[in-house]
């Protein structure tokens, strides 16, 4: 064997060894990956595409299926419920996208201080993050009550009227704001406070020497730096507030299925359950979980595009 | 190298465990149907058939007392049928919304208990879903079994197509929990005084309502629970009914629908009635005078109440009305083994099962037998216990709607009686919207 074939074979056997060990890798790469892979697939997936398919049928729990093509979908642009759970989804999407990212943050800059108790108060604040919805819920549904709640009995002490939280329509959504608002608030401000320690100290110091007052300092430093922040904080609050559930059910259903007085708290998660398990309208509830998803993704799309005017990357 | 190996290795033993694990059925008492032993499995039909059998049946009961009248039946039937070699698992579920939808979920993956109690007004949804087992057949072959001891409109009530698809529970009146203590300090007659002397009627009702409202006191004249219960009640009372005679339509705008819903719209307007999920407890803590409901709610007061009560019959109407509910236990299809369950659900329709029931205060027996009715009136408090049997002959019966959906119907109807009694909407309004909304749940 001449030298130069010597040569070739040497270095295909070194590119057959290295082909081995990547194909192993590969292999062990994938193995451990299986699980998951196997998870999505399985889980999310599958359930996906029958969803999908689900939505143009007549399917109930029981009974014969059939293709229905787009009934479900204007079934449910012409159906009452599904409209008031759009309002109420929206209405409650709005304020509770403010009233839990305006304090969060306001929070957040108190407890990013060197205060007195600064890590007590910052766990006193994430402890309704933490609890159990349901349970909380119940709790709520005591401390609302009309007859003996507390929350009720202070508005008394205060010389008011109570307010009839839980047994009005026009109060019910505002029943359901409040607590996921107040369950809401420790989670973002946790995220805001995570943000603002990542701001330089220095900008702040060479602010002051210019003289800018600390107005001025959270206006051009603070808030651009923590845009990014506040963009992830706004993303993620506003799609769990599309998804809502939880809350109003644990909160407001009845033995009639009505969410909240005169379905007040029904959100487009509950109707979607409601029609799915206690109207065994499977193919319906599915339309409407598309409907949903379709909502969802459009509002996330603008909230990105627009991000491109506000949200500064270092 | 190795501990990439060893990880490989246990990723894949853990994702195959996981898999194995989701798709294997349980034999817990909240898996599958029932549980039957090697033995007995082939067998159907003789004594021996049954033996090592485990029948998991279920029921939910308003509160812990109810629970445990529950528990204690099940005890009764372990020991009746433990020379038969069956043995009965109770299975309870928590007395919500999600009640039923969570038997048709079961129903529809196969892991459903094997004897369930339902309401009457469901029944159809059920048997239309293929799941419910005839029981004629079984009825038929068992001589020791005498279908005519149940009350007929109740037995009428589950036949459908010549097939019985169960057996009642219990049945209970609507009827009037009073607080007497309330009534005396007020120095009025209490509903079973009016009774008596003939003048209990919805004038009577609303007088007394308005004349022991006091918000001052946080104190409430009537009380009921949101449901279609006591609603309907009002509606039936004042000579409607909420269904068309054929059951095939809504009958919510009649001039008599509107005339009941008006009662309530205007107690509602004066802040006379309290209806809200804890009217109930209002009521056991004696911030209520009187509330509407059936016998289930005794127990809860027989262990809250600090005060005087005692039960009176439904106010008269335009007509006598009481509503006459019942639920059926009914057999899964799935059941691995029917003559067992026929077994369990024999001593669980028993005289002795239902008078115990009875006597432990829960329910009426389903039965005409003299003991099952002697045990439920020594069932005391309420003393006034013939109330709740003078009712039986005018109640309107609980039944199903088979060319339509009860609870679809209910929640549509339940959502526009909250807006009325808010005053979003009047009475007229909500009957009208009522039957416009409900028409696409009589179309199968």
């Amino acid at each position: 064997m001449s030298k130069q074939a010597q040569a070739t074979a040497a270095s295909g056997s070194a590119r057959s060894r290295i082909s081995s060990k990547q194909l192993r890798e590969t292999f062990d790469a994938y193995s451990m990956l299986l699980p998951t892979i196997l998870g999505v697939v399985i889980f999310f997936a599958i359930p996906l595409g029958i969803s999908l398919y689900l939505s143009f049928t007549n399917a109930r729990i029981f009974g014969d299926t059939k293709i229905v093509g787009f009934d479900n979908y204007v079934k449910a642009l012409t159906d009452a419920s599904f409209w008031i759970a759009l309002r109420n989804t929206f209405v409650f999407s709005v304020f509770t996208l403010i009233l839990s990212t305006v304090p969060a943050l306001i929070v957040a800059i108190l407890l990013n201080e060197k205060l007195f108790g600064r890590s007590f108060f910052r766990m006193l604040f994430f402890i309704p993050v933490v609890a159990s919805v349901v349970g909380v819920s119940l709790l709520w549904r005591y401390l609302l009550n009309l007859d003996f709640g507390l929350i009720n009995y202070g508005i008394k002490l205060l010389g008011f009227e109570p307010i009839p939280w839980l047994t009005r329509p026009e109060w019910g959504l505002a029943s359901v704001i409040l607590i996921f608002t107040w369950k809401t608030i420790g989670y973002n401000m946790v995220i805001f406070l995570a943000g603002l320690q990542g701001v330089p100290r220095q900008l702040y110091e060479a602010a002051s020497l210019d003289g800018a007052s600390r107005w001025k300092q959270f206006l051009n430093i603070t808030l651009p730096l923590l845009s990014p922040t506040t963009f992830f904080v706004l993303v993620t609050t506003l799609i769990n507030c599309l998804q809502i559930f939880d809350v109003p059910i644990a909160l407001g259903i009845t033995r009639s299925g009505t969410v909240g007085p005169a379905d007040s708290m029904l959100t487009v998660v509950p109707l979607l359950y409601r029609e799915a398990f206690l109207n065994t309208r499977m193919g319906y509830a599915s339309a409407i979980a598309w409907i949903l998803f379709v909502i969802i993704m459009a509002i996330s799309f603008v909230q990105f595009r627009v991000s491109d005017r506000w949200v500064n990357y270092e | 190298m190795y501990w990439k190996r060893s990880l490989t290795i246990f990723s894949l033993l853990t994702m195959v465990a996981t898999m194995l694990a989701a798709c294997g059925a349980s034999t817990t008492p909240q898996g599958g149907a029932a549980t039957t032993a090697p033995a007995a499995a082939e067998a159907t039909t003789a004594p021996a058939a049954t033996a090592g059998v485990t029948i998991r049946w279920r029921t939910r009961a308003s509160d812990a007392a109810e629970q445990k009248v529950y528990e204690e039946l099940n005890t009764l039937v372990n020991d009746q049928l433990k020379d038969k070699g069956i043995t009965a698992t109770y299975d309870p579920a928590p007395n919500d919304a999600n009640y039923f939808p969570k038997i048709q979920t079961e129903l529809a993956a196969g892991n459903a208990p094997d004897i369930f109690w339902i309401g009457g007004a469901n029944l159809a949804e059920f048997v239309n879903t293929g799941q419910i087992l005839d029981l004629k057949p079984l009825i038929d072959k068992d001589s020791s079994f005498k279908i005519s001891d149940f009350y007929d409109n109740v037995i009428g009530a589950v036949t459908h197509d010549g097939k019985i698809y169960g057996l009642p529970r219990d049945i209970s009146t609507m009827v009037v929990y009073y607080n007497a203590d309330m009534f005396k300090a007020a120095g009025l007659q209490n509903p079973q005084e009016l009774a008596a002397a003939g003048k209990w009627d919805m004038a009577a009702l609303i007088d007394a309502t308005t004349k022991l409202t006091d918000p001052a006191k946080q104190q409430y004249g009537l009380g009921f629970g949101n449901w279609w219960g006591p609603q309907l009640y009002f509606i039936n009372a004042e000579g409607g009914s909420a269904l068309t005679a054929d059951r095939k339509g809504c009958a919510l705008n009649t001039p008599e629908a509107i005339a009941g819903a008006t009662i309530v719209s205007d107690f509602s307007k004066n802040k006379q009635i309290v209806t809200d999920g804890e009217s109930e407890n209002l009521f056991n803590a004696g911030n209520v005078a009187m509330y509407m409901n059936g016998r289930w709610m005794a127990p809860g007061i027989r262990t809250n109440a600090t005060f005087n009560w005692d039960v009176a019959p439904m106010p008269k109407g335009k007509v006598d009305s009481t509503w006459l509910f019942w639920g059926p236990y009914l057999v899964n299809t799935k059941t691995a083994n029917p003559d067992a369950a026929w077994e369990v659900l024999k001593v669980l329709t028993s005289a002795e099962a239902t008078g115990k029931v009875a006597a432990l205060g829960t329910n009426i027996p389903p039965r005409k037998d003299e003991a099952a009715v002697s045990a439920f009136l020594g069932a005391t408090p309420p003393a006034n216990n013939q109330a709740y049997l003078d009712g039986i002959p005018y109640a309107a019966l609980e039944g199903p709607v088979w060319d339509g959906n009860w609870s679809d119907f209910t929640t549509t109807m339940g959502s526009l009686w909250d807006k009325m009694t808010a005053g979003q909407i009047t009475p007229e309004e909500f009957g009208n919207q009522a039957c416009e909304q409900t028409a696409g749940t009589f179309t199968k």
